[in-house]
C-alpha cells in the first residue's frame, strides 16, 4: 500500500509538472466519458416520467380514449400496447360518445381533443401544418396544451398557434390564418406550446376546424370521471373498441395477468444491445490505445528517473506502480470533467435538443447516477488499462542502458507475434465461422479477436518495414526506424487508427451497400432531375377547353419557376365517354401481360418447402429484382414517340427504335420479359360492364379482353418499369386519351426554393380549376368530430426525380471520415508528440548538422505520416474483410428464404476509401507538420 | 630519478658498454632527461663497486660491455616492487611563489597565474607535437614517459585554474608593508575553509 | 581564406537588470591547418562562442565571418544552409541520430543538402575511411563504442569538402586514451587543410591545438603567446 502511496504522490507531482501531456490524456479518456454522461443526461432528461408522459397525454384528465374499432381492442395496462382487428364502418362522434358513457360512472365529464394536419397558406405559399381542435378551456387539457401569450381560443373563428407556427405561417396575435383554398380564415388569439410537440402547429376550436385533412388524424376523448378509471372501466371500454390510457392504472399498472396483455420486450432489443455493447467496447478500445502512447511518452520522459528508482533498489512492481499511477491519476481526473463536462453539456443543449431534434419538451434537468458512476469507473479503469502496457515496459526497462544514457530498443518479443497471428487467425475463423451461421455474438468475439490480433502483431510490422524503409529518404527513413525504436507506443496508435479506420470503412461500405441496395431496388418515375406535375387537372377531365388554360398556366409556370429545358403535356387513358360509369368515372387502362413462360412458378403457392424455396432463389424468373417491379402500379403514358425522349431518358439507337414502334402503333416497355418475338399482350381493363372499378390484375378472365401489338423493351430508358402505348393501340383497345399533367425536363436538378414556387404555382392553378369546375364544396364543416372518408380528392402532385435518397449517406460518409481523422490526427499527434520526448537531442543534432528548420516539420510529418499511413492501410483492409464478411453472412441467411429481400451487394466505394485512405493521413500528416514549430530547439535568437 | 636503476634495467636486456647504454636510455625517455658519458661511466663504477655489474672484455672497438649480475638482478626486481616516494620530490617553486605573491605586496596575482599557464600550455603544446603520429611498439616506452610530462603539466595548470577560481572567490587584502609580512590574514583562512 | 572569424563578438542574455553578458569583445580567427582551442571554466562563454561560430546563436554586436560570409541578419534557412555545407559539428554526446546507421550518419549533412542518396552515400564513405572505420559503416550507434561515435561524428563534420569543425568537449565522456585517439584523428584531418575549433576544460587536449585561448567572464583573457618577461610579473613600482 506504502508502494502506492509513492506512486501516487509520484504520479500527481509529475502531472502537475507536464502539464500539455496530462491535458492531453485527459482528455482522450474524458471524450468518452463526457459522450457517455452527455447521452445518458440527454437521455434521462427527455425520457418522461410516468407523471408527465401523463400530463402530455391525458392533461388533468383521469383516462383519455381513442376510439379504434367495433370489435373489442386487446392492451396492455398502460395502453402502451394494443391489438384489434379493423372494422369496415367507425361509428360517428355522437355515438362514439354515447358508447363510451355507458362503460363510466354517471357524472363523467368528457371533452375531444382532435389532432391531424391541415393545409393552410403559409408565409410563401401553402403547406402542410400540424393540427388540433380542442377547447383550451377546459381544465382537462392543461398540460396538454398551454397558452402562452393571449388568451384560449372559443370561437369558431378564433385559432391558436405555435411559436413555430406563427414563424411558417407569418403571423402574430391577432394575425389571421387562412385555409390553403382560402375558404375560410381565423383569427389568432393565443400563442401556446404543446411540449409534446413543437413543431409548427395550430389549434383550432372544437367546432372550428376542418376536417378530413391529410392522414394520421386522430380524436381522443378526454374523461374527467369522478373517481379513478379503475380496471374494470378499462376492460369495459375495451370491448367497446376503445383504447384506453388510465392515469390510475398507468401510475400504478396492476400484475401481468390482470386480463392485459403484456408488452414485452421486442427481439431487436437484443440486437441494439450487442450493438451497442460492440459500439462502446471498441469505442474504449480506441481509447486505450490513444491514451496507452501518451502514458508511454510518460513513461519515456521518466526513464531515467524510474531507471534510478530501479537502481536505489524498487522493484519492477513499484516501477509499474509508478507508472500505473498516471492511469490512475489521469482516469480520475478525466471522469470528474467528463462527467461534470457532459451533464453540463446536456443541460446546455437541452434547448437546441427541444426545438430541433426531439420537438419536445424535456421532463426536467436530471441525471442518472448509476450510469454516471459506471462511467467514472469505466474512465479510472481505462486509465490505468491504458498505462499497463507502458508500465510493464518500464518496469522491464534495461537499467544499465538507461543510466548510461543509450536508449535501448528491445527486440521483438516473437511470443507476442506468435499470439497476435494466432488471434488473427483464430478471430477470422470464429468471425466466419459466425457469419455462416448468422450467429452474432460469435461474429462480434472474432471481429473483437481478429482486432486485437493485429494490435499485436503490428510491432513485428513496425520493425519489419524499418528494416525495408532502407531505401526511403532521409527523413521518413528517420519517422519509420524512430516508430519501430518505439514500437510499443508506435503500434498503439497505427492499431488505434486501424481500429477507428476499420469502423469507418465498415460503416462506409455497409451504407453505401445498403444504399446501392435502395438503388437497385428504385424505380424512377423520371430522368433524373425532370419534374413532373399530375392531378392538377382534377380527375380524368375530359380534354375539353376548359383544361387547356390550365395546362398553358402550367407549362407557363414550370417555365418561370424552373430551369426548364423543355416542358411536355402527358396524356393518360380514360374511359371512353359513352362506357360504363355516369361521367367516365370508372378506371380504364391497359396493362402489358407477363408471357407464361415467363412467369415464376412459386409466385402463387402458398407454403413451399425448404427445397422449393432454393429452387425459387435459383430460377431467374423468380429473381429478387423482378419482386420489385412486378405488381406495381404504373400509370400508362401515351405517346406516338414525340416526347419518349424526355419522358423516359432514353438514347441513341434504342430511342430509335422506340419510336419506331410507336409509331408502326405499337407499345414500348422497360422489362424485356414482356417482350416475346416483338409483340406484347396488352390487357384492357375496366371497360365494360362487367368491369369493377379497381384492380388491374383482379383476375384472368377479365372483361375487355387482350389485343397483341408490336413492343419494345427499352434499354437506356431511366425507368424500370414503364408503359407507352402509341394513340393508335389506345384507339384499338377502344380507349381515349386525356392530358394528365406536364413533364418538365430541366437542365439541372431544381433547387428546393425552385420546387416550392413551383408546387405553390400548381396548387394556385388547381384551387383556381376546382373553383371554376363547381364541384360541391366538401362537406363536413359541421360540429361532427370525424366525417366518413370522402370521396378521394384528387389532390395536385408535383414529383421531382431526386434518385434515391442518398444525402443521409453523404452525411453518415462525413461525419465517419471526419471521426476516422480526429483519430487519425489524435494517435499521429500522440506518436509525434513521442518521438519529440525522445527526439529532442536528435533534433539538436540535426540542427547543428545543419537541417533546416523545415526538416523538423517534415520530420513531424512523417513521423504522423508513418503512424497514419500504416493504420489506414491496416484499417482499410480489415475494414474492408470484416464488412464483406458481415454483409455474407447477411446474405447467407437469406439463401434459404424465398421471397427474399434483396441481397447487400458487395460494392465497394472506391473513392471514399481512397478519401480515408490518403485524404485522412494526408491531413494528419499536414496537420502534424503544421503544428509542429519549425525552429530546432538548439537555435535561439533575440 | 635513479640512473642507477635505469643502468640495471637497461642491462637486464643485453650486455652494454657506456655509449650503448647512453642510446637505449635516451630511446626510452624520448630524449627527456639528456645523460652525459661522464654519468655513466661514474655509475656503472659505482655499480661494479656494490657487485651488481660485471665488466666484460674489451671490444675490438675498445670499448667494455657490463653484464647484469644476480645481485643486480635482485636490486631491480627489488627497484620495480618499491613504490616511488612523493614525499621526496624536490619543492615546487611555482607553488612557493604564489603563497608568496599572496603576502608580497603590489603582486599582480592574476597575471602571475595566466603567465605561468600559458607559459605551462605551451609546453603541453611542445610535448603534444612531439608525439609520434602513429603508435608503434617500439615508441611506446618513450610514449609513456611524454606522457608522464604531459599529465604533470596538465596537473599544474588544473592546479593554477582551481589557485585562479579560489581567488576569484577570495580576493587578498595585502597587507600593509610595515605592519605584516608574516602570515596570511586569517580571514581568510577561515573563510576558505568555512566553504 | 580565413575559415572563421570572430569580430569583437559580443553576446548577453536577457536584458536591463538581469543581463547575462557571455561573451564581451571576443575576437577570434581560425586559419585552415589549424586548430585553435578555447578554454575556460563553465560559464565562461566556451559554449555560447561555439554557438556564435556556428550561426545558431547570433551576437547581440560585432562580426561573425564564415568563409569570407558575414553571419549577421541572415535568415535561419540560409544559415541552415551554411552549416550544412561549411561547418560541421561535434559535441560530446549526442552526436549520432540512434535511427540512422553510421554511414547514413556521416552522410546526413549531404542528404540534408540535396546530394542523392548515392553520391552522399559514397562521400560518407570516403570520410569514414580517413577515421578508420569503414568496417563499422553499417553499424547503428548503439552498437559502436563512445570513441567510434565520435570518429563518426568527425567523419560527418567534416565529409565532403566542408572544412571548419567545431568540436564541444568531444572527448569528455571519454576515457583519455580513447579521447586521445579521437584528438588525434581530428588533429590528422585539421592538419590535411580544415580548420577548427575545439572546446575543452582539459589542458592535455587542449594542447592538441596549435592556440590556446583562455576565456574568463565572456572575454578572452589569455592565449598561449610568449613568455612574460620578470618585470610584467612584478609589476610596476
Amino acid at each position: 500500500m506504502s508502494g502506492w502511496r509513492t506512486a501516487l504522490r509520484v504520479a500527481r507531482r509529475e502531472a502537475g509538472r507536464a502539464r500539455g501531456r496530462t491535458a492531453l490524456t485527459t482528455v482522450m479518456i474524458a471524450l468518452p466519458v463526457l459522450a457517455l454522461s452527455f447521452v445518458s443526461t440527454v437521455y434521462t432528461m427527455f425520457d418522461l416520467r410516468p407523471d408527465e408522459e401523463l400530463s402530455r397525454t391525458l392533461g388533468q384528465a383521469d383516462a383519455a380514449l381513442t376510439y379504434l374499432t367495433d370489435h373489442a381492442v386487446q392492451q396492455d395496462a398502460q395502453g402502451k400496447a394494443h391489438s384489434y382487428e379493423p372494422s369496415p364502418t367507425a361509428l360517428g362522434a355522437r355515438a362514439r360518445l354515447a358508447e363510451a358513457q355507458t362503460a363510466l360512472p354517471e357524472g363523467t365529464r368528457f371533452t375531444t381533443w382532435w389532432s391531424g394536419r391541415v393545409r393552410l397558406r403559409t408565409a410563401s405559399g401553402t403547406g402542410v401544418l400540424s393540427a388540433h381542435a380542442a377547447d383550451l378551456t377546459d381544465p382537462m387539457t392543461r398540460g396538454i396544451a398551454s397558452v402562452a401569450r393571449g388568451r384560449a381560443p372559443r370561437g369558431p373563428d378564433e385559432i391558436a398557434v405555435t411559436a413555430a407556427g406563427a414563424d411558417r405561417l407569418g403571423v402574430g396575435l391577432g394575425g389571421t390564418v387562412r385555409l390553403a383554398d382560402g375558404s375560410r380564415g381565423y383569427t389568432v388569439v393565443a400563442l401556446i406550446e404543446i411540449p409534446s410537440d413543437l413543431l409548427a402547429g395550430v389549434l383550432f376550436t372544437p367546432a372550428g376546424g376542418p376536417r378530413g385533412t391529410g392522414s394520421g388524424r386522430e380524436t381522443r376523448l378526454l374523461v374527467d370521471a369522478p373517481g379513478p378509471v379503475d380496471r374494470a372501466s378499462v376492460l369495459r371500454l375495451n370491448q367497446r373498441g376503445f383504447l384506453v390510457v388510465s392515469r390510475e392504472l398507468y401510475l400504478r399498472p396492476p400484475a401481468p395477468d390482470a386480463g392485459f396483455e403484456s408488452g414485452g420486450a421486442s427481439p431487436t432489443a437484443q440486437i441494439v444491445a450487442l450493438l451497442a455493447a460492440v459500439v462502446v467496447g471498441v469505442g474504449i478500445l480506441e481509447v486505450v490505445l490513444l491514451a496507452g502512447p501518451a502514458f508511454a511518452i510518460g513513461a519515456r520522459r521518466r526513464q531515467r528517473d524510474l531507471a534510478l528508482l530501479a537502481a536505489s533498489g524498487a522493484s519492477p512492481a513499484q516501477l509499474r506502480r509508478v507508472v500505473l499511477a498516471d492511469g490512475l491519476i489521469a482516469g480520475v481526473l478525466a471522469s470528474a470533467c467528463g462527467t461534470v463536462l457532459g451533464i453540463a453539456a446536456g443541460f446546455a443543449s437541452r434547448g437546441l435538443f427541444e426545438e430541433h431534434l426531439a420537438q419536445a419538451r424535456a421532463g426536467g434537468y436530471r441525471v442518472m447516477p448509476l450510469v454516471l458512476a459506471a462511467t467514472v469507473v469505466l474512465a479510472v479503469v481505462v486509465g490505468v488499462v491504458a498505462a499497463a502496457m507502458p508500465a510493464f515496459t518500464a518496469a522491464r526497462q534495461d537499467v544499465v542502458a538507461v543510466l548510461a544514457g543509450r536508449r535501448p530498443a528491445g527486440g521483438i518479443r516473437k511470443r507476442w507475434l506468435a499470439l497476435g497471428l494466432g488471434m488473427t487467425a483464430a478471430g477470422a475463423a470464429s468471425g466466419a465461422y459466425g457469419a455462416a451461421t448468422s450467429t452474432a455474438p460469435i461474429m462480434v468475439a472474432g471481429l473483437f479477436l481478429t482486432e486485437i490480433g493485429l494490435v499485436l502483431c503490428t510491432p513485428a510490422l513496425v520493425s519489419a518495414l524499418a528494416v525495408v524503409g532502407r531505401i526511403l529518404p532521409l527523413t521518413p527513413r528517420i519517422a519509420l526506424r524512430d516508430a519501430a525504436r518505439n514500437r510499443a507506443a508506435a503500434s498503439s496508435a497505427i492499431a488505434a487508427v486501424m481500429a477507428g479506420v476499420a469502423g469507418s470503412v465498415a460503416i462506409v461500405l455497409f451504407t453505401v451497400s445498403e444504399e446501392e441496395r435502395g438503388a437497385r431496388t428504385y424505380s424512377p418515375v423520371l430522368p433524373y432531375g425532370y419534374v413532373s406535375a399530375m392531378g392538377f387537372l382534377g380527375e380524368q377531365l375530359p380534354d375539353t377547353a376548359a383544361v387547356h388554360p390550365a395546362i398553358a398556366q402550367g407549362v407557363h409556370a414550370a417555365r418561370s419557376t424552373l430551369p426548364a429545358e423543355d416542358v411536355i403535356v402527358t396524356r393518360g387513358l380514360r374511359c371512353p365517354a359513352d362506357a360504363a360509369g355516369a361521367r367516365g368515372q370508372g378506371r380504364c387502362s391497359l396493362s402489358s401481360v407477363l408471357p407464361e413462360a415467363q412467369r415464376c412458378p412459386y409466385d402463387d403457392r402458398d407454403a413451399l418447402t425448404t427445397a422449393q424455396r432454393r429452387a425459387a432463389v435459383r430460377d431467374p424468373r423468380c429473381s429478387t429484382a423482378r419482386i420489385w417491379t412486378d405488381g406495381h402500379h404504373v400509370d400508362v403514358i401515351v405517346d406516338d414517340g414525340t416526347d419518349l425522349a424526355i419522358l423516359t431518358g432514353a438514347s441513341g439507337e434504342d430511342l430509335a427504335r422506340a419510336r419506331a414502334t410507336l409509331r408502326r402503333g405499337g407499345v414500348v416497355v422497360a422489362e424485356s420479359r414482356y417482350v416475346t418475338d416483338g409483340t406484347v399482350t396488352l390487357q384492357v381493363t375496366g371497360l365494360g360492364p362487367a368491369a369493377e372499378a379497381g384492380d388491374d390484375q383482379a383476375g384472368d378472365d377479365q372483361a375487355g379482353g387482350t389485343l397483341t401489338v408490336p413492343g419494345y423493351a427499352m434499354t437506356t430508358a431511366a425507368q424500370r418499369i414503364v408503359t407507352v402505348v402509341s394513340p393508335a393501340v389506345v384507339e384499338r383497345a377502344g380507349l381515349v386519351s386525356t392530358p394528365t399533367g406536364i413533364v418538365v425536363a430541366t437542365s439541372q436538378m431544381p433547387t428546393r426554393a425552385e420546387q416550392d414556387s413551383f408546387t405553390a404555382a400548381i396548387d394556385t392553378i388547381h384551387d383556381g380549376l376546382s373553383a371554376t369546375a363547381a364541384e360541391p364544396a366538401a362537406p363536413g364543416t359541421g360540429g361532427e368530430a370525424r366525417p366518413a372518408e370522402e370521396k378521394p380528392d384528387v389532390q395536385p402532385s408535383v414529383t421531382v426525380e431526386d434518385g434515391p435518397r442518398t444525402e443521409d449517406t453523404a452525411m453518415i460518409l462525413l461525419i465517419l471520415t471526419i471521426g476516422a481523422g480526429v483519430v487519425t490526427v489524435g494517435a499521429a499527434g500522440a506518436t509525434t508528440g513521442l518521438a519529440a520526448a525522445d527526439g529532442r537531442a536528435d533534433l539538436d543534432t540535426l540542427a547543428a548538422v545543419g537541417a533546416s528548420p523545415w526538416v523538423r516539420r517534415k520530420l513531424s510529418l512523417s513521423q504522423s505520416g508513418v503512424i497514419a499511413g500504416l493504420g489506414t492501410a491496416l484499417g482499410v483492409t480489415t475494414g474492408l474483410g470484416l464488412i464483406v464478411m458481415v454483409l455474407t453472412a447477411l446474405n447467407r441467411g437469406y439463401a434459404d428464404t424465398w421471397p427474399a429481400p434483396m441481397p447487400y451487394p458487395i460494392v465497394v466505394p472506391w473513392r471514399h476509401i481512397a478519401t480515408i485512405a490518403l485524404v485522412v493521413p494526408a491531413v494528419a500528416g499536414l496537420g502534424a507538420g503544421l503544428l509542429t514549430r519549425a525552429r530546432l530547439p538548439i537555435e535561439r535568437r533575440q | 630519478m635513479s640512473i642507477r636503476h635505469s643502468i640495471l634495467a637497461l642491462l637486464r636486456r643485453e650486455p652494454m658498454h657506456g655509449y650503448q647504454l647512453r642510446a637505449a636510455f635516451e630511446a626510452s625517455t624520448g630524449g627527456t632527461w639528456p645523460l652525459n658519458i661522464g654519468q655513466i661511466y661514474t655509475t656503472l663504477g659505482r655499480l661494479e663497486r656494490d657487485g651488481f655489474v660485471r665488466p666484460l672484455p674489451e671490444t675490438e672497438s675498445g670499448q667494455r660491455p657490463y653484464l647484469l649480475t644476480t645481485a643486480g638482478e635482485s636490486e631491480l626486481v627489488a627497484w620495480f616492487d618499491t613504490p616511488v616516494e612523493r614525499a621526496g620530490r624536490p619543492r615546487d617553486e611555482m607553488a612557493i611563489k604564489l603563497a608568496l605573491a599572496l603576502t608580497t605586496p603590489k603582486v599582480d596575482i592574476p597575471a602571475v597565474i595566466q603567465r605561468q599557464r600559458t607559459a605551462t600550455m605551451r609546453v603541453l603544446q611542445e610535448y603534444t607535437r612531439v608525439k609520434p603520429a602513429a603508435e608503434c611498439p617500439e615508441e611506446l616506452p618513450w610514449l609513456l614517459v611524454l606522457d608522464a610530462l604531459l599529465f604533470q603539466a596538465e596537473a599544474e595548470i588544473r592546479w593554477l585554474d582551481h589557485c585562479e577560481a579560489r581567488l576569484a572567490r577570495h580576493p587578498v587584502q595585502h597587507p600593509a608593508p610595515p605592519s605584516g609580512s608574516t602570515a596570511p590574514a586569517p580571514a581568510t583562512v577561515a573563510s576558505v575553509k568555512r566553504s | 581564406m580565413t575559415l572563421l572569424d570572430l569580430i569583437d563578438v559580443h553576446r548577453t542574455h536577457g536584458a536591463g537588470e538581469t543581463a547575462v553578458h557571455a561573451l564581451r569583445g571576443v575576437c577570434l580567427a581560425v586559419d585552415p591547418g589549424e586548430l585553435v582551442a578555447v578554454m575556460g571554466p563553465s560559464g565562461s562563454g566556451k559554449s555560447t562562442l561555439l554557438n556564435l561560430a556556428g550561426g545558431l546563436d547570433s551576437p547581440t554586436s560585432g562580426q561573425v565571418v564564415v568563409e569570407g560570409q558575414v553571419l549577421a541578419g541572415l535568415p535561419r534557412r540560409r544559415l541552415a544552409a551554411l552549416r550544412r555545407r561549411r561547418i560541421g559539428y561535434v559535441f560530446q554526446n549526442l552526436n549520432l541520430l540512434p535511427s540512422l546507421t553510421a554511414v547514413e550518419n556521416v552522410a546526413l549533412p549531404l542528404e540534408l543538402d540535396g546530394v542523392g542518396v548515392r553520391g552522399a552515400r559514397r562521400l560518407a564513405l570516403a570520410s569514414l575511411d580517413t577515421v578508420g572505420l569503414t568496417d563499422q559503416a553499417a553499424r547503428f550507434p548503439d552498437e559502436l563504442s563512445g570513441g567510434q561515435q565520435q570518429r563518426v561524428a568527425i567523419a560527418r563534420a567534416l565529409v565532403g569538402d566542408r572544412r571548419l569543425v567545431l568540436t564541444d568537449e568531444p572527448t569528455g565522456a571519454l576515457d583519455s586514451e580513447t579521447g586521445e585517439a579521437v584528438l588525434r584523428v581530428l588533429r590528422t584531418r585539421i592538419d590535411a587543410g580544415a580548420g577548427g575549433i575545439l572546446v575543452t576544460h582539459e589542458a592535455r587536449h587542449a594542447a592538441w591545438a596549435d592556440r590556446v585561448v583562455f576565456l574568463r567572464d565572456g572575454a578572452v583573457v589569455d592565449a598561449s603567446g610568449p613568455l612574460p618577461t620578470a618585470d610584467q610579473l612584478l609589476g610596476a613600482s
